[in-house]
């Protein structure tokens, strides 16, 4: 069974250039636009999704409160590795993030090079 | 009261004078570099009429929160922005439509101002960007009150112009 990465970005442009990397590693993609979508999603999808890569600011529910939701005690998405992929560049933001159990940071804008390798850094030993 | 007067107008020019200083062309360069392979060079400008980009345009628009509010545009010209996104996101110029352009004005605008805010926040004044939002459309005009202090500069490249605005509001 492949493996699957759920992008949740409310830009359809970034989600774009995401899949694209992920596409090229032969994983497969799912997409959200946001905090709520990405919950139905994963809901849907039953454990299935291996690594989530998640933006900070989206409107409805943003990035931070889809993490504490997921990161949550007693949450079946516990365990799932959340890389974060934004413009939040301020140390204060990296660090809240880091606290709340995201696994690696990109920074808005990125190289399609840098996205695989921290993808391929987060599921390492698993794939 | 004068020196409440005098008090506020100096935290004002202080605040405006490290938007000034911080590096506006750096987090210009480098979104465009990354985004789409494009090396912008800043274009001095001696005329503040140079500033307009005359041809149909389109506009990513955030509000900059903190000790001094901001508006961040930027403004590029829509045919130019259709080969750009097309360089980036790898999708044919032809299967671009108007969303499409609007969403990655936007993105880029979330970049620059994301870099700016970071350098801000360097020096100490912590800024919160809102969502942002994008005009697109044959011929408008951005207009405001003359008085309103403001920061322009023009970036280009061998196919590309950008004009980015700041205006204290």
């Amino acid at each position: 069974m492949g493996i699957k990465i759920l992008s949740v970005d409310d830009s359809a442009i970034i989600r774009m250039m995401i899949s694209k990397g992920v596409k090229l590693m032969g994983y497969e993609i799912l997409e959200a636009s946001d905090g709520e979508e990405g919950l139905s999603v994963l809901a849907r999808e039953n454990k299935e999704i291996r690594l989530i890569l998640l933006d900070w600011n989206m409107p409805g529910m943003n990035g931070i409160e889809f993490l504490k939701r997921i990161k949550a005690p007693g949450s079946a998405y516990k365990e799932i590795p959340v890389i974060m992929v934004t413009t939040e560049s301020e140390k204060t933001s990296i660090v809240q993030a880091i606290q709340l159990g995201v696994a690696n940071y990109i920074l808005k804008p990125f190289e399609t090079e840098e996205l695989i390798k921290k993808i391929r850094l987060c599921l390492g030993g698993k794939v | 009261m004068n020196n409440v007067n005098s008090s506020y107008n100096e935290d004002n020019n202080e605040i405006e004078s490290k938007f000034k200083s911080i590096f506006l062309f750096n987090a210009v360069h480098d979104v465009m570099q990354t985004m789409a392979g494009i090396s912008m060079s800043e274009v001095k400008i001696t005329d503040s009429k140079e500033i307009h980009i005359t041809d149909a345009c389109v506009s990513g628009v955030y509000f900059m929160n903190g000790p001094k509010n901001a508006m961040l545009i930027v403004s590029m010209p829509t045919a130019e922005a259709y080969t750009m996104v097309s360089r980036f996101s790898g999708i044919p110029v032809s299967e671009l439509g108007a969303d499409t352009i609007c969403d990655a004005i936007n993105e880029l605008t979330n970049m620059i101002s994301g870099k700016i805010k970071s350098q801000l926040a360097s020096v100490g004044y912590e800024y919160i960007n809102s969502h942002c939002f994008s005009i697109y459309g044959p011929k408008y005009l951005i207009l405001h009150k003359s008085k309103l202090k403001n920061i322009a500069k023009k970036y280009k490249a061998e196919n590309t112009e950008l004009v980015l605005r700041i205006l204290f509001v």
